[in-house]
């Protein structure tokens, strides 16, 4: 053997060390754990209470440099940020933040403000590690302070890392700035799908005041953006000016003409139903599946020759090539009531073709599978 | 054999002709190199554990859970299929099919494959949720053995249970990429329950890398000892039963450690049966999942990394530590023992059906150390480890080496193996931190130490024994026994 008893013996010696010393490390790590969380348990049962006074409208409410006033009378010092305390007042006052609005949420926003939590978090942005300036724009956007807008803007246009600029679009289109959307709409370009997605949430949460400029975006030369900015508009729910989207049916792009017609039927686009019957002869299978999806949203028109031309529409799509088409149809014309379950009875037993009896066969069965269920639910609750 | 050998003992010993000094140089030569072997393991385990430690802390630092879910919310990411093959699992599939059903995610579907079951799944299914038989088609664009009937429920439309014959795992999964509709699909066992957040943290390094993710997967954890209610664990506890408590410390280290760093290096070529989420484009491209072994979690993930490479495509296969899935791990020492056979068995089986790309340019990192990683270290570990439990005592009994050498040789590898235990403990700890009271990190503490006496010995003689039925050519599963969740929760 190569090695020495001596040698051995230091060996496992060192080891056992080691041993000992990560079992103690696991220990301390532990106590210290418990006693943060016994930190953050006090501050919150500390201020649940003070909590009640501030949102109370009806009693005044003011500070001074950390005292919190109401009705004049001091109920609360805010502690100083950073730290242990700081953090737990900070994510304490930050999550109740989010389930408040207006003047009530001004008054937690003015709290973060006075203590000095935004100013603590907008010195972070000045920070040299990547990590602590993409925190400080999370935090910034869930304090929801205005003063920090500047700030953010600057980050968005100047860091060098592309996380943080899009955390800080984000932070910006949490705190509802107007600016904030053509920034936002800048970081849609990101290739990654995840940071697309995060920030098409932001977008979709700024509501109307993001639709002019979504609109707009809709003819943008990028494929990617025309795409992604009529999905955005369809989660708004976007009531006007739908010219865009019905010219996307006919663009370039299947994805674009995909989502136009989605985007369409989900905006429930009445004087759009024309068009989007139109698309159900697009080359692209997955462009006429959505086309089928939107006709089933935006359901049978009433006046009778376009009604007709929306049955037809359907009954084409039943002897599609592609079962997912087919499908789609079929479900349309369960929803469209008595006339299109019509329909699907005659393609069921007449059509030449085996696959588009199969997809009536099985819409219909999946609608009377649900009606008996509702017959079943409604019999049992009376 | 052993009296054969101790036949030789005084030979040995007296002898001082060549050819008995020869053999005791190789005797003492193979301790060596058994010893040595051990080290270099261990030591590459601790570099992984370093590296998971390192890994995990940056993976925390960036997770925002609560904005994960509202970006989860939007119709912008792509749907999920989740696939739950189910054989004879009536004992937990109603409980498995709620807590998927319940994920949070904005848009997903549950495939539940009856793979022919002779018990009572496919009737507990259509109870529980009133499924409703369908007629409907599908491509069959992966084979897969044929299919018997379609369910459907108006009360849960994201639920579908595709009925087929009997094919295996493997033929039940493919049968479920055939019906699925979705560009992704998730594998779960039926004995598994994912928590509510899984497919948010698992789906998410698909969306957020600029390289193609074909695959991503999440951690095992057992669920034994934990209360489960409605498919829920709500409660995380330690079993009672050591067997139990031995294999939760194993999961950590495995998976915590192990799949982290390998996931960091893009070299991961396991992902877990239990749980993987899957691009399906890519795996139809490969053939879906082969049904000639029993290793078909495996050998699937090393196919679409073989595909990727070959069509020089950047890609990575990333595993996310915060996606959990809980299992019921085996209860009993001959279940667990043929699990460990079977696991070991699939393993070899994949080596050898990829054995091209050992070394190979093509394949770059993968051939280079991932590939070598599990025929080295995994693969053949048991081998060498075993027999240096045999040939140490030996050389110490003849005399070559000092028993107090022999010892210290022993407890010096031990004590290693004790400090990568405590390590995924620490880990654990310092990262997701499951087991909150004190009990159960000194309980789990103690386990990491004992594992290294006797437990980690056990599973080495099933993973030879798995060698040697893979070299004899069997194929089989071996049964399982499940005992359900709801025993877990009476328990807890």
């Amino acid at each position: 053997m190569s090695l020495e008893l001596v040698t051995l013996e230091l060996v496992l010696s060192s080891l056992g060390i080691a041993l000992a010393s990560l079992v103690l490390f696991i220990m301390t790590m532990r106590m210290y754990r418990e006693w943060r969380a016994a930190v953050h348990v006090h501050v919150r049962e500390s201020m649940t209470g003070v909590l009640g006074k501030i949102l109370d409208t009806e009693r005044a409410f003011s500070i001074q440099d950390r005292s919190v006033l109401i009705d004049g009378e001091q109920i609360y010092t805010v502690p100083k940020p950073g730290g242990p305390v700081g953090d737990a007042v900070r994510e304490f006052l930050v999550d109740h933040l989010s389930f408040i609005s207006g003047d009530l949420r001004g008054r937690l926003v003015t709290i973060l403000e006075s203590a000095g939590y935004v100013a603590a978090s907008m010195r972070q942005l000045r920070s040299r590690l990547g990590e602590t300036r993409l925190k400080a724009c999370m935090m910034l956007g869930g304090m929801h302070s205005r003063i920090a807008i500047p700030a953010l803007i600057e980050i968005f246009n100047d860091d060098p890392d592309g996380k943080v600029r899009i955390t800080a679009a984000e932070a910006l289109g949490v705190v509802g700035a107007e600016p904030a959307v053509a920034h936002l709409l800048k970081a849609l370009r990101d290739p990654t799908r995840f940071q697309q997605v995060r920030v098409a949430e932001v977008l979709a949460r700024m509501g109307m005041m993001a639709v002019p400029a979504l609109t707009a975006a809709v003819d943008d030369d990028d494929v990617r953006m025309s795409a992604l900015a009529l999905d955005i508009l369809a989660d708004i729910g976007w009531m006007s000016d739908f010219d865009p989207a019905v010219r996307a049916l006919t663009h370039a792009s299947p994805e674009v003409r995909a989502r136009a017609a989605e985007a369409l039927g989900r905006a429930g686009a009445l004087e759009a139903t024309e068009a989007v019957m139109k698309a159900a002869a697009d080359p692209a299978w997955f462009v006429r599946v959505r086309v089928m999806k939107a006709l089933e949203a935006l359901g049978a028109p009433r006046e009778r020759s376009q009604r007709a031309r929306y049955l037809g529409t359907l009954e084409q799509g039943l002897h599609d090539g592609v079962w997912w088409v087919r499908q789609h149809a079929a479900e349309a014309l369960v929803k469209v009531g008595e006339d299109g379950r019509r329909l699907l009875a005659r393609a069921m037993i007449e059509a030449p073709d085996s696959p588009a009896r199969r997809a009536s066969v099985s819409a219909l069965q999946l609608h009377l599978i649900a009606s008996a269920a509702k017959s079943r639910k409604t019999a049992i609750a009376r | 054999m052993m009296a054969a050998l101790f036949a030789l003992v005084p030979l040995l010993v007296a002898d001082e002709a060549p050819i008995h000094l020869l053999l005791r140089k190789i005797i003492l030569a193979f301790n060596d190199v058994v010893f040595f072997y051990v080290i270099f393991v261990d030591s590459v385990y601790l570099v992984f554990t370093l590296m998971a430690l390192a890994e995990v802390r940056t993976y925390l630092r960036s997770r925002d859970k609560e904005r994960l879910e509202q970006i989860f919310r939007s119709r912008l990411v792509p749907p999920i299929s989740i696939l739950c093959p189910a054989y004879n699992e009536g004992a937990t599939i109603v409980e498995s099919v709620r807590s998927l059903l319940r994920l949070k995610y904005s848009k997903h579907e549950v495939v539940v494959i009856n793979d022919g079951s002779k018990d009572q799944t496919l009737q507990y299914l259509i109870e529980a949720f009133g499924m409703e038989r369908l007629e409907f088609t599908f491509e069959n664009s992966v084979k897969s053995k044929s299919v018997r009937g379609l369910y459907a429920s108006p009360r849960y439309p994201k639920l579908i249970v595709v009925d087929k014959e009997n094919g295996g795992k493997a033929d039940a999964l493919n049968a479920g990429i055939n019906a699925s509709r979705y560009p992704l699909f998730c594998t779960v066992d039926a004995d598994a329950l994912l928590e509510e957040d899984a497919l948010l943290h698992v789906v998410k390094p698909m969306l957020d890398r600029t390289k193609f993710v074909p695959v991503t997967g999440g951690i095992i954890r057992a669920a034994n000892g934990c209360r489960v209610i409605k498919g829920r664990v709500e409660a995380v506890g330690l079993p009672r039963r050591p067997i139990e408590i031995f294999q939760i410390v194993e999961y950590m280290r495995a998976f915590l450690c192990g799949r982290t760093a390998q996931s960091a290096l893009n070299v991961m070529l396991i992902v877990s049966g239990a749980f993987g989420l899957f691009h399906k484009a890519t795996a139809k491209i490969v053939g879906g999942y082969s049904t000639d072994t029993v290793g078909e979690d495996k050998e699937l993930v090393v196919k679409i990394v073989r595909y990727l490479k070959e069509q020089k495509r950047e890609y990575e296969v990333l595993f996310v530590p915060q996606t959990v899935c809980w299992t019921e791990v085996p209860a009993t020492w001959q279940t667990l023992g043929r699990q460990r056979n079977r696991w070991h068995r699939g393993m070899f089986e994949v080596l050898l059906k990829h054995k091209d790309l050992f070394f190979n340019r093509t394949y770059g990192r993968v051939g280079w150390f991932g590939m070598p990683y599990f025929l080295f270290i995994e693969a053949i570990g048991p081998i060498v480890e075993l027999s240096g439990y045999i040939i140490l005592p030996l050389a110490a009994l003849l005399g070559l080496l000092a028993p107090l050498n022999a010892f210290l040789y022993t407890m010096c590898a031990v004590v290693f193996g004790i400090i990568l235990s405590v390590s995924s403990v620490l880990l654990e700890e310092a990262s997701f931190h499951r087991y909150p009271r004190w009990k159960e990190l000194l309980t789990l503490n103690l386990y990491a130490v004992l594992e290294n006496f006797g437990y980690r010995q056990l599973t080495l003689w099933w993973r030879l024994r798995g060698t040697i039925d893979w070299i004899r050519g069997q194929k089989q599963w071996g049964a399982q026994q499940r005992q359900g969740f709801g025993s877990q929760a009476k328990a807890a």
